[in-house]
Protein backbone atom coordinates (compact mmCIF):
# COMPACT_ATOMS: atom_id res chain seq x y z
CA UNK A 1 0.00 0.00 0.00
CA UNK A 2 1.62 3.27 -0.76
CA UNK A 3 0.70 6.04 1.07
CA UNK A 4 -0.73 9.44 -0.66
CA UNK A 5 0.85 12.78 0.48
CA UNK A 6 -1.07 14.92 2.66
CA UNK A 7 -2.42 18.27 2.27
CA UNK A 8 -1.91 20.66 4.88
CA UNK A 9 -5.42 20.94 6.03
CA UNK A 10 -5.09 16.97 6.36
CA UNK A 11 -1.77 17.23 8.35
CA UNK A 12 -3.39 20.02 10.86
CA UNK A 13 -6.45 17.51 11.18
CA UNK A 14 -4.12 14.61 12.13
CA UNK A 15 -2.38 16.95 14.61
CA UNK A 16 -5.70 17.85 16.06
CA UNK A 17 -6.95 14.72 16.09
CA UNK A 18 -3.85 13.25 18.07
CA UNK A 19 -3.81 16.06 20.31
CA UNK A 20 -7.38 15.64 21.28
CA UNK A 21 -7.09 11.13 21.49
CA UNK A 22 -4.37 11.60 23.27
CA UNK A 23 -6.09 13.77 26.35
CA UNK A 24 -8.86 11.48 26.14
CA UNK A 25 -7.23 8.32 27.36
CA UNK A 26 -8.62 7.80 30.75
CA UNK A 27 -6.02 5.06 31.89
CA UNK A 28 -2.55 5.58 32.35
CA UNK A 29 -0.25 4.47 29.38
CA UNK A 30 1.62 1.66 30.11
CA UNK A 31 4.39 2.27 33.06
CA UNK A 32 8.12 2.33 31.75
CA UNK A 33 9.66 -0.92 32.05
CA UNK A 34 13.27 -2.07 31.04
CA UNK A 35 13.08 -2.35 27.31
CA UNK A 36 16.26 -4.87 27.38
CA UNK A 37 14.30 -6.58 30.03
CA UNK A 38 11.37 -6.60 27.77
CA UNK A 39 13.18 -7.82 24.81
CA UNK A 40 14.34 -10.93 27.22
CA UNK A 41 10.87 -11.79 28.02
CA UNK A 42 9.51 -11.62 24.41
CA UNK A 43 12.75 -13.91 23.51
CA UNK A 44 11.73 -16.27 26.04
CA UNK A 45 8.99 -16.30 24.65
CA UNK A 46 9.77 -17.26 21.54
CA UNK A 47 12.15 -19.89 22.47
CA UNK A 48 9.34 -21.47 23.99
CA UNK A 49 7.11 -21.57 21.13
CA UNK A 50 9.57 -22.75 19.44
CA UNK A 51 10.24 -25.82 21.79
CA UNK A 52 6.79 -26.55 21.91
CA UNK A 53 6.33 -26.92 18.13
CA UNK A 54 10.01 -28.82 17.61
CA UNK A 55 7.72 -31.14 20.01
CA UNK A 56 5.39 -32.32 17.63
CA UNK A 57 5.99 -34.88 15.01
CA UNK A 58 5.65 -34.12 11.36
CA UNK A 59 5.16 -36.58 8.49
CA UNK A 60 7.95 -35.61 5.93
CA UNK A 61 5.42 -34.79 3.18
CA UNK A 62 3.60 -32.18 5.34
CA UNK A 63 4.12 -29.00 3.09
CA UNK A 64 3.76 -25.55 5.50
CA UNK A 65 -0.13 -24.22 5.10
CA UNK A 66 0.35 -21.54 2.54
CA UNK A 67 0.06 -21.75 -1.28
CA UNK A 68 1.27 -20.60 -4.30
CA UNK A 69 0.77 -21.32 -7.55
CA UNK A 70 2.53 -20.82 -10.91
CA UNK B 1 -34.63 17.03 10.09
CA UNK B 2 -37.50 14.15 11.23
CA UNK B 3 -37.60 14.19 15.39
CA UNK B 4 -35.76 10.53 15.50
CA UNK B 5 -37.08 8.80 18.74
CA UNK B 6 -33.81 7.17 21.04
CA UNK B 7 -35.11 3.75 20.31
CA UNK B 8 -33.84 4.13 16.92
CA UNK B 9 -30.64 4.00 17.65
CA UNK B 10 -30.79 0.36 18.58
CA UNK B 11 -33.13 -0.81 15.98
CA UNK B 12 -31.80 -3.36 13.85
CA UNK B 13 -31.23 -3.44 9.66
CA UNK B 14 -34.35 -4.58 8.82
CA UNK B 15 -36.63 -2.18 11.14
CA UNK B 16 -34.40 0.58 9.95
CA UNK B 17 -34.39 -0.44 6.15
CA UNK B 18 -38.75 -0.67 6.79
CA UNK B 19 -38.90 2.79 8.10
CA UNK B 20 -36.57 4.09 5.12
CA UNK B 21 -39.03 2.35 2.81
CA UNK B 22 -42.15 3.37 4.72
CA UNK B 23 -40.33 7.39 4.52
CA UNK B 24 -40.92 7.26 8.45
CA UNK B 25 -37.05 8.82 8.05
CA UNK B 26 -34.44 9.81 4.82
CA UNK B 27 -31.17 8.35 4.82
CA UNK B 28 -30.06 11.99 5.31
CA UNK B 29 -31.98 11.84 9.21
CA UNK B 30 -29.97 8.83 9.48
CA UNK B 31 -26.59 10.11 8.86
CA UNK B 32 -27.60 12.95 10.89
CA UNK B 33 -28.34 11.78 13.64
CA UNK B 34 -25.93 8.45 14.16
CA UNK B 35 -22.80 10.97 12.97
CA UNK B 36 -23.50 13.27 15.60
CA UNK B 37 -24.15 10.61 17.90
CA UNK B 38 -21.13 8.87 17.12
CA UNK B 39 -19.08 12.33 17.44
CA UNK B 40 -20.86 13.67 20.66
CA UNK B 41 -20.38 9.84 22.29
CA UNK B 42 -17.55 8.11 20.96
CA UNK B 43 -14.77 10.27 22.39
CA UNK B 44 -16.77 9.42 26.03
CA UNK B 45 -15.72 5.45 25.57
CA UNK B 46 -12.28 6.62 23.56
CA UNK B 47 -14.55 4.43 20.53
CA UNK B 48 -14.13 7.28 18.09
CA UNK B 49 -10.93 7.62 15.86
CA UNK B 50 -12.23 9.94 13.12
CA UNK B 51 -15.84 11.63 12.45
CA UNK B 52 -16.69 11.45 8.71
CA UNK B 53 -20.30 12.92 9.75
CA UNK B 54 -20.17 15.05 6.65
CA UNK B 55 -18.62 12.60 4.08
CA UNK B 56 -21.92 10.27 5.40
CA UNK B 57 -24.39 13.12 4.83
CA UNK B 58 -23.25 13.55 1.11
CA UNK B 59 -23.74 9.87 0.64
CA UNK B 60 -27.29 10.21 2.09
CA UNK B 61 -28.23 12.47 0.11
CA UNK B 62 -27.07 10.46 -2.98
CA UNK B 63 -28.94 7.59 -1.64
CA UNK B 64 -32.25 9.48 -0.99
CA UNK B 65 -31.89 11.53 -4.56
CA UNK B 66 -32.54 7.79 -6.18
CA UNK B 67 -34.76 6.20 -3.72
CA UNK B 68 -38.25 7.00 -4.77
CA UNK B 69 -38.43 4.85 -7.74
CA UNK B 70 -37.34 2.04 -5.35
CA UNK B 71 -40.23 2.55 -3.07
CA UNK B 72 -43.14 2.25 -6.16
CA UNK B 73 -41.25 -1.23 -6.01
CA UNK B 74 -42.31 -1.75 -2.84
CA UNK B 75 -38.24 -2.58 -1.71
CA UNK B 76 -35.22 -0.79 -1.78
CA UNK B 77 -32.24 -1.70 -3.91
CA UNK B 78 -30.83 -3.41 -0.41
CA UNK B 79 -30.84 -4.11 2.86
CA UNK B 80 -27.93 -1.75 3.60
CA UNK B 81 -29.34 1.23 1.38
CA UNK B 82 -29.29 4.09 3.68
CA UNK B 83 -28.32 2.33 6.99
CA UNK B 84 -25.04 4.24 8.20
CA UNK B 85 -22.32 2.56 9.66
CA UNK B 86 -18.20 2.59 11.16
CA UNK B 87 -15.08 1.22 10.10
CA UNK B 88 -12.29 0.16 11.94
CA UNK B 89 -9.69 2.46 11.83
CA UNK B 90 -7.63 -0.18 9.75
CA UNK B 91 -9.73 -0.29 6.78
CA UNK B 92 -8.18 2.93 4.35
CA UNK B 93 -10.76 5.51 2.80
CA UNK B 94 -9.58 7.46 0.19
CA UNK B 95 -8.13 11.00 1.21
CA UNK B 96 -8.87 10.01 4.59
CA UNK B 97 -6.55 9.44 8.12
CA UNK B 98 -5.65 5.75 8.79
CA UNK B 99 -4.05 5.79 11.70
CA UNK B 100 -4.39 1.88 12.43
CA UNK B 101 -4.60 3.23 16.21
CA UNK B 102 -0.38 3.55 16.27
CA UNK B 103 0.96 7.02 16.67
CA UNK B 104 3.61 6.38 14.03
CA UNK B 105 0.92 6.10 11.45
CA UNK B 106 -1.00 9.41 12.80
CA UNK B 107 -1.14 10.95 9.67
CA UNK B 108 -1.31 8.41 7.35
CA UNK B 109 -3.49 8.38 4.39
CA UNK B 110 -4.32 6.55 1.14
CA UNK B 111 -5.39 7.94 -1.73
CA UNK B 112 -8.28 4.36 -2.25
CA UNK B 113 -11.29 3.06 -0.62
CA UNK B 114 -10.37 -0.35 0.99
CA UNK B 115 -12.43 -3.07 -0.97
CA UNK B 116 -15.13 -3.44 2.00
CA UNK B 117 -15.80 0.19 1.90
CA UNK B 118 -16.26 0.55 -1.83
CA UNK B 119 -18.53 -2.54 -1.42
CA UNK B 120 -20.53 -0.70 0.98
CA UNK B 121 -20.70 2.55 -0.12
CA UNK B 122 -21.92 0.76 -3.64
CA UNK B 123 -24.98 -0.68 -1.55
CA UNK B 124 -25.98 2.67 -0.10
CA UNK B 125 -24.34 2.79 3.29
CA UNK B 126 -23.06 5.75 4.34
CA UNK B 127 -19.90 5.60 6.31
CA UNK B 128 -20.30 8.30 9.75
CA UNK B 129 -16.61 7.73 11.20
CA UNK B 130 -13.35 5.66 11.73
CA UNK B 131 -13.68 3.92 14.78
CA UNK B 132 -10.39 2.82 17.60
CA UNK B 133 -8.68 -0.41 17.62
CA UNK B 134 -5.30 -1.18 19.54
CA UNK B 135 -2.55 -0.36 17.97
CA UNK B 136 -1.44 -2.37 14.97
CA UNK B 137 -4.90 -4.88 15.52
CA UNK B 138 -2.51 -5.97 18.93
CA UNK B 139 0.68 -6.74 16.74
CA UNK B 140 1.93 -9.92 18.57
CA UNK B 141 0.42 -9.03 21.91
CA UNK B 142 0.57 -6.17 24.03
CA UNK B 143 -0.30 -5.94 28.03
CA UNK B 144 -2.80 -2.80 28.30
CA UNK B 145 -5.71 -2.11 27.34
CA UNK B 146 -4.32 1.56 26.70
CA UNK B 147 -1.99 0.17 23.61
CA UNK B 148 -4.01 2.56 21.63
CA UNK B 149 -3.15 6.06 19.93
CA UNK B 150 -7.00 6.68 21.15
CA UNK B 151 -6.69 5.42 24.85
CA UNK B 152 -8.29 2.42 26.45
CA UNK B 153 -11.53 0.92 24.67
CA UNK B 154 -14.02 2.05 27.75
CA UNK B 155 -16.93 -0.36 27.89
CA UNK B 156 -20.36 0.74 27.79
CA UNK B 157 -21.88 -1.42 30.24
CA UNK B 158 -18.93 0.02 32.89
CA UNK B 159 -16.71 2.29 31.73
CA UNK B 160 -14.10 1.64 34.56
CA UNK B 161 -13.93 -2.21 32.31
CA UNK B 162 -11.69 -2.32 28.97
CA UNK B 163 -13.84 -2.67 26.22
CA UNK B 164 -11.54 -5.99 24.26
CA UNK B 165 -10.29 -5.73 21.89
CA UNK B 166 -8.31 -5.26 18.70
CA UNK B 167 -11.82 -4.05 17.16
CA UNK B 168 -12.67 -1.98 20.60
CA UNK B 169 -14.22 0.47 19.10
CA UNK B 170 -16.16 -1.00 16.43
CA UNK B 171 -17.61 -3.26 19.42
CA UNK B 172 -18.30 -0.35 22.11
CA UNK B 173 -20.31 1.57 19.21
CA UNK B 174 -22.51 -1.28 18.40
CA UNK B 175 -23.41 -1.57 22.11
CA UNK B 176 -23.56 1.83 22.85
CA UNK B 177 -25.97 2.48 19.94
CA UNK B 178 -23.87 5.14 18.05
CA UNK B 179 -23.67 2.99 14.24
CA UNK B 180 -26.38 0.17 13.21
CA UNK B 181 -23.45 -2.16 12.55
CA UNK B 182 -19.58 -1.58 12.19
CA UNK B 183 -16.78 -3.71 10.55
CA UNK B 184 -13.92 -5.14 12.38
CA UNK B 185 -11.18 -7.69 11.95
CA UNK B 186 -9.70 -10.50 13.64
CA UNK B 187 -6.66 -12.27 13.13
CA UNK B 188 -7.12 -14.62 16.49
CA UNK B 189 -9.65 -13.26 18.78
CA UNK B 190 -10.15 -8.89 17.93
CA UNK B 191 -13.82 -9.76 16.67
CA UNK B 192 -14.94 -12.53 19.01
CA UNK B 193 -13.53 -10.75 22.26
CA UNK B 194 -14.80 -7.33 21.96
CA UNK B 195 -17.92 -8.86 20.99
CA UNK B 196 -18.44 -10.49 23.92
CA UNK B 197 -16.94 -7.86 26.98
CA UNK B 198 -19.33 -5.88 25.12
CA UNK B 199 -22.42 -7.56 24.12
CA UNK B 200 -22.88 -7.66 20.82
CA UNK B 201 -23.25 -10.05 18.02
CA UNK B 202 -20.47 -10.75 15.46
CA UNK B 203 -19.19 -12.29 12.93
CA UNK B 204 -15.87 -13.36 12.17
CA UNK B 205 -16.23 -14.94 8.69
CA UNK B 206 -14.47 -17.68 6.89
CA UNK B 207 -10.63 -16.84 5.58
CA UNK B 208 -10.91 -14.95 2.02
CA UNK B 209 -14.46 -14.88 1.84
CA UNK B 210 -14.33 -10.98 2.49
CA UNK B 211 -11.65 -9.17 0.62
CA UNK B 212 -9.16 -7.63 2.52
CA UNK B 213 -7.82 -5.69 0.26
CA UNK B 214 -6.86 -2.09 1.48
CA UNK B 215 -7.02 -3.54 4.85
CA UNK B 216 -4.11 -3.30 7.66
CA UNK B 217 -2.20 -6.37 7.30
CA UNK B 218 -0.97 -8.18 10.10
CA UNK B 219 -0.45 -11.90 9.18
CA UNK B 220 -1.61 -12.70 5.42
CA UNK B 221 -2.91 -16.38 5.95
CA UNK B 222 -4.64 -15.32 9.51
CA UNK B 223 -6.55 -11.45 8.92
CA UNK B 224 -10.41 -11.67 8.77
CA UNK B 225 -12.25 -8.86 8.29
CA UNK B 226 -16.28 -9.25 9.42
CA UNK B 227 -19.14 -7.46 11.09
CA UNK B 228 -20.24 -6.37 14.53
CA UNK B 229 -24.34 -6.00 14.64
CA UNK B 230 -27.32 -6.34 16.69
CA UNK B 231 -28.65 -9.39 15.71
CA UNK B 232 -27.43 -12.90 13.90
CA UNK B 233 -29.71 -11.88 11.26
CA UNK B 234 -28.05 -8.62 10.69
CA UNK B 235 -24.53 -9.88 10.13
CA UNK B 236 -26.18 -12.19 8.10
CA UNK B 237 -27.11 -9.14 5.83
CA UNK B 238 -24.00 -7.46 6.14
CA UNK B 239 -21.68 -10.43 5.47
CA UNK B 240 -23.55 -10.92 1.95
CA UNK B 241 -22.62 -7.05 1.02
CA UNK B 242 -19.54 -7.62 1.65
CA UNK B 243 -18.45 -10.77 0.72
CA UNK B 244 -16.75 -11.52 -2.49
CA UNK B 245 -14.07 -12.77 -4.29
CA UNK B 246 -11.65 -9.76 -5.27
CA UNK B 247 -8.01 -10.26 -7.69
CA UNK B 248 -6.58 -7.42 -5.27
CA UNK B 249 -6.58 -9.80 -2.24
CA UNK B 250 -4.60 -12.86 -2.51
CA UNK B 251 -5.96 -14.78 0.07
CA UNK B 252 -9.29 -14.18 -1.65
CA UNK B 253 -11.42 -17.66 -1.75
CA UNK B 254 -13.54 -16.12 -4.79
CA UNK B 255 -16.69 -16.69 -3.42
CA UNK B 256 -19.86 -15.37 -2.92
CA UNK B 257 -21.85 -15.32 0.25
CA UNK B 258 -26.00 -15.08 0.13
CA UNK B 259 -27.72 -14.82 3.61
CA UNK B 260 -30.49 -17.42 2.79
CA UNK B 261 -32.26 -17.63 5.85
CA UNK B 262 -35.22 -19.77 4.19
CA UNK B 263 -33.33 -22.42 3.13
CA UNK B 264 -32.14 -23.04 6.62
CA UNK B 265 -31.30 -26.81 7.78
CA UNK B 266 -33.82 -27.91 10.35
CA UNK B 267 -32.24 -27.49 14.12
CA UNK B 268 -33.32 -31.19 14.07
CA UNK B 269 -31.21 -32.13 11.63
CA UNK B 270 -28.33 -30.52 13.17
CA UNK B 271 -25.57 -31.99 15.41
CA UNK B 272 -23.85 -29.60 18.12
CA UNK B 273 -20.88 -30.19 19.25
CA UNK B 274 -20.00 -29.17 22.97
CA UNK B 275 -17.84 -30.28 25.81
CA UNK B 276 -19.47 -30.31 29.68
CA UNK B 277 -16.22 -28.31 31.36
CA UNK B 278 -16.22 -25.17 29.07
CA UNK B 279 -19.69 -24.86 30.77
CA UNK B 280 -19.15 -25.65 34.71
CA UNK B 281 -15.48 -25.68 34.89
CA UNK B 282 -13.80 -23.46 32.61
CA UNK B 283 -15.12 -20.54 33.58
CA UNK B 284 -14.94 -17.53 35.87
CA UNK B 285 -17.42 -18.52 38.80
CA UNK B 286 -19.13 -15.70 38.22
CA UNK B 287 -20.55 -16.68 34.83
CA UNK B 288 -20.91 -20.01 35.31
CA UNK B 289 -24.85 -19.37 35.86
CA UNK B 290 -25.05 -17.41 32.55
CA UNK B 291 -23.37 -20.01 30.49
CA UNK B 292 -25.50 -23.29 31.99
CA UNK B 293 -28.73 -21.42 31.37
CA UNK B 294 -27.09 -20.64 27.83
CA UNK B 295 -26.52 -24.12 26.89
CA UNK B 296 -29.99 -25.55 27.97
CA UNK B 297 -31.41 -22.71 25.86
CA UNK B 298 -28.76 -24.29 22.99
CA UNK B 299 -30.15 -27.72 24.18
CA UNK B 300 -33.63 -26.95 23.83
CA UNK B 301 -33.35 -25.59 20.15
CA UNK B 302 -34.15 -29.70 19.05
CA UNK B 303 -30.45 -30.07 18.00
CA UNK B 304 -28.45 -33.37 18.63
CA UNK B 305 -26.18 -32.20 21.77
CA UNK B 306 -22.83 -34.04 20.77
CA UNK B 307 -19.98 -34.20 23.60
CA UNK B 308 -16.71 -33.64 21.75
CA UNK B 309 -13.23 -32.18 21.99
CA UNK B 310 -10.05 -30.25 20.23
CA UNK B 311 -7.79 -32.63 18.86
CA UNK B 312 -4.73 -31.97 20.79
CA UNK B 313 -2.27 -29.47 19.27
CA UNK B 314 -0.65 -26.60 20.53
CA UNK B 315 -2.30 -23.91 18.70
CA UNK B 316 -1.40 -20.97 20.94
CA UNK B 317 2.47 -21.74 20.08
CA UNK B 318 1.03 -22.02 16.22
CA UNK B 319 -0.67 -19.37 16.36
CA UNK B 320 2.32 -17.02 18.01
CA UNK B 321 5.12 -18.25 15.68
CA UNK B 322 3.12 -17.41 12.64
CA UNK B 323 1.80 -14.38 13.80
CA UNK B 324 5.00 -12.67 14.86
CA UNK B 325 6.68 -13.67 12.12
CA UNK B 326 4.21 -11.81 9.77
CA UNK B 327 4.06 -9.14 12.01
CA UNK B 328 7.63 -8.80 12.08
CA UNK B 329 8.12 -8.84 8.56
CA UNK B 330 5.01 -6.58 7.54
CA UNK B 331 6.39 -3.79 10.58
CA UNK B 332 9.97 -4.28 9.54
CA UNK B 333 10.64 -0.46 8.03
CA UNK B 334 8.50 0.89 11.36
CA UNK B 335 11.24 -1.18 13.53
CA UNK B 336 14.48 -0.52 12.00
CA UNK B 337 13.60 2.81 11.92
CA UNK B 338 13.54 2.89 15.47
CA UNK B 339 9.73 4.54 14.92
CA UNK B 340 8.40 1.76 16.65
CA UNK B 341 9.39 3.63 19.80
CA UNK B 342 6.33 5.95 19.03
CA UNK B 343 3.87 2.55 19.95
CA UNK B 344 1.95 2.98 23.05
CA UNK B 345 2.78 -0.50 24.88
CA UNK B 346 6.77 -1.43 25.48
CA UNK B 347 5.22 -5.41 25.36
CA UNK B 348 3.99 -4.96 21.57
CA UNK B 349 7.57 -3.03 21.08
CA UNK B 350 9.50 -6.19 22.43
CA UNK B 351 7.33 -8.91 20.42
CA UNK B 352 7.66 -6.74 17.22
CA UNK B 353 11.27 -7.00 17.70
CA UNK B 354 11.88 -10.63 18.87
CA UNK B 355 9.53 -11.77 15.72
CA UNK B 356 12.97 -10.56 13.61
CA UNK B 357 14.65 -13.06 15.38
CA UNK B 358 12.80 -16.01 15.02
CA UNK B 359 14.36 -19.02 13.05
CA UNK B 360 13.15 -19.47 9.46
CA UNK B 361 12.62 -23.79 11.00
CA UNK B 362 10.71 -22.51 13.86
CA UNK B 363 8.05 -20.71 11.21
CA UNK B 364 7.96 -23.45 8.92
CA UNK B 365 7.43 -26.02 11.63
CA UNK B 366 4.71 -23.74 12.96
CA UNK B 367 3.03 -24.17 9.10
CA UNK B 368 3.31 -27.34 8.25
CA UNK B 369 1.80 -28.12 12.19
CA UNK B 370 -0.99 -25.96 11.26
CA UNK B 371 -1.68 -28.30 8.16
CA UNK B 372 -2.32 -31.36 10.63
CA UNK B 373 -4.56 -29.24 13.26
CA UNK B 374 -6.11 -28.36 10.27
CA UNK B 375 -7.44 -31.18 8.48
CA UNK B 376 -8.05 -32.50 12.25
CA UNK B 377 -10.12 -29.85 12.85
CA UNK B 378 -12.21 -30.34 10.07
CA UNK B 379 -12.29 -34.32 10.70
CA UNK B 380 -14.66 -32.99 13.44
CA UNK B 381 -17.07 -31.77 11.03
CA UNK B 382 -17.71 -35.03 10.30
CA UNK B 383 -19.46 -35.66 13.42
CA UNK B 384 -20.91 -32.34 14.03
CA UNK B 385 -21.83 -28.95 12.37
CA UNK B 386 -21.21 -26.57 15.23
CA UNK B 387 -19.52 -26.39 17.90
CA UNK B 388 -20.64 -24.48 20.98
CA UNK B 389 -18.38 -22.94 23.77
CA UNK B 390 -18.52 -19.67 25.98
CA UNK B 391 -16.35 -16.66 23.56
CA UNK B 392 -14.83 -16.33 26.65
CA UNK B 393 -14.27 -17.60 30.27
CA UNK B 394 -14.84 -14.01 31.94
CA UNK B 395 -16.51 -10.61 31.50
CA UNK B 396 -14.19 -7.44 30.67
CA UNK B 397 -11.16 -6.79 32.92
CA UNK B 398 -10.64 -3.56 34.54
CA UNK B 399 -8.85 -1.05 31.82
CA UNK B 400 -5.62 -0.74 34.17
CA UNK B 401 -5.14 -4.54 34.77
CA UNK B 402 -2.44 -5.98 33.12
CA UNK B 403 -4.00 -8.28 29.99
CA UNK B 404 -1.42 -11.25 30.91
CA UNK B 405 -1.48 -11.68 34.19
CA UNK B 406 -5.36 -12.83 34.74
CA UNK B 407 -5.70 -14.00 38.48
CA UNK B 408 -4.30 -17.87 38.63
CA UNK B 409 -6.64 -20.69 39.13
CA UNK B 410 -5.92 -24.51 38.63
CA UNK B 411 -6.55 -25.50 35.05
CA UNK B 412 -9.44 -27.86 34.64
CA UNK B 413 -7.60 -31.29 33.08
CA UNK B 414 -10.47 -31.62 30.79
CA UNK B 415 -9.29 -29.03 27.79
CA UNK B 416 -12.76 -29.41 26.14
CA UNK B 417 -12.69 -26.90 23.16
CA UNK B 418 -10.67 -24.34 25.20
CA UNK B 419 -8.43 -23.50 22.12
CA UNK B 420 -10.91 -22.79 19.73
CA UNK B 421 -10.32 -19.12 18.84
CA UNK B 422 -6.59 -19.57 17.66
CA UNK B 423 -7.84 -23.32 16.28
CA UNK B 424 -10.56 -21.42 14.56
CA UNK B 425 -8.33 -18.95 13.34
CA UNK B 426 -5.83 -21.33 12.19
CA UNK B 427 -8.31 -23.39 10.46
CA UNK B 428 -10.01 -20.24 8.85
CA UNK B 429 -13.11 -21.19 10.19
CA UNK B 430 -16.29 -18.92 10.53
CA UNK B 431 -17.78 -18.23 14.15
CA UNK B 432 -20.40 -16.18 15.68
CA UNK B 433 -20.10 -14.45 18.81
CA UNK B 434 -23.73 -14.08 20.52
CA UNK B 435 -24.63 -12.38 23.96
CA UNK B 436 -25.91 -14.99 26.63
CA UNK B 437 -26.37 -13.42 30.10
CA UNK B 438 -24.80 -11.47 32.63
CA UNK B 439 -22.27 -11.75 35.08
CA UNK B 440 -21.52 -9.03 37.66
CA UNK B 441 -23.69 -6.92 35.72
CA UNK B 442 -21.22 -7.22 32.38
CA UNK B 443 -22.21 -9.49 29.31
CA UNK B 444 -20.93 -12.37 28.49
CA UNK B 445 -21.16 -14.25 25.17
CA UNK B 446 -21.24 -17.92 23.07
CA UNK B 447 -19.27 -18.76 20.37
CA UNK B 448 -20.59 -20.61 17.70
CA UNK B 449 -17.51 -22.15 15.19
CA UNK B 450 -18.44 -24.02 11.77
CA UNK B 451 -16.73 -25.52 9.15
CA UNK B 452 -15.23 -23.42 6.39
CA UNK B 453 -18.46 -21.58 4.75
CA UNK B 454 -20.75 -22.57 6.96
CA UNK B 455 -22.19 -19.64 7.93
CA UNK B 456 -25.56 -20.02 6.92
CA UNK B 457 -26.00 -22.24 9.37
CA UNK B 458 -23.99 -20.78 12.66
CA UNK B 459 -26.51 -17.73 11.18
CA UNK B 460 -29.52 -20.14 11.70
CA UNK B 461 -28.85 -21.54 14.88
CA UNK B 462 -27.86 -17.90 16.15
CA UNK B 463 -30.90 -16.64 14.70
CA UNK B 464 -32.71 -19.40 16.73
CA UNK B 465 -30.83 -19.05 19.42
CA UNK B 466 -31.90 -15.45 19.47
CA UNK B 467 -35.72 -15.78 19.10
CA UNK B 468 -35.88 -17.26 22.55
CA UNK B 469 -33.18 -15.02 24.43
CA UNK B 470 -33.21 -10.76 24.49
CA UNK B 471 -29.54 -10.65 25.80
CA UNK B 472 -28.58 -9.19 22.38
CA UNK B 473 -31.44 -6.81 22.93
CA UNK B 474 -30.21 -5.14 26.20
CA UNK B 475 -28.95 -1.73 25.82
CA UNK B 476 -26.11 -0.18 28.65
CA UNK B 477 -26.90 2.52 30.64
CA UNK B 478 -23.21 3.60 31.15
Amino acid sequence: MKPSRMTRRQLAGAILTTAATAAAAQAPSSPPSPPAGELQDARDQNQRTGETLAKVQVPIETEPAFHFAA
Amino acid sequence: MAELGSEIYFAGIPELSRMLLAKEVTALDLARAFGRRLETLGPRYNALALPLTERAIRQAKAVDAEIDPWRKRGHLRGPLEGVPYGAKDLLSVAGQITTWGARPFAAQVFDYDATVVHKLESAGAPLVGKLAMVELAGGPGYRYASASLTGPGLNPWDRTRWSGGSSSGSAIAVAAGLVPFAIGSETSGSILTPAAFCGVTALRPTYGLVSRYGAMPLSWTLDKLGPFCRSAEDCGLVLETIAGGDRRDPGSAGKSFYYTPQYARKMSDLRIGFAPADFSEWPDEAARPAFRQALEVMRGLGATMVETRLPDFPYGAIVSAILSVDAASVFEPLILSGKVEELADRKQIAGLKAGLEIPANVYLKAMRVRRLAREAILKLFGDVDVLVTPACFGTAPKIDEPLDHRPDRAKPKDAGLTGLIPAGNLAGMPALALPCGFADNLPVALQLAGAPFTENTLLAVGKEFQSRTDWHKRKPSA
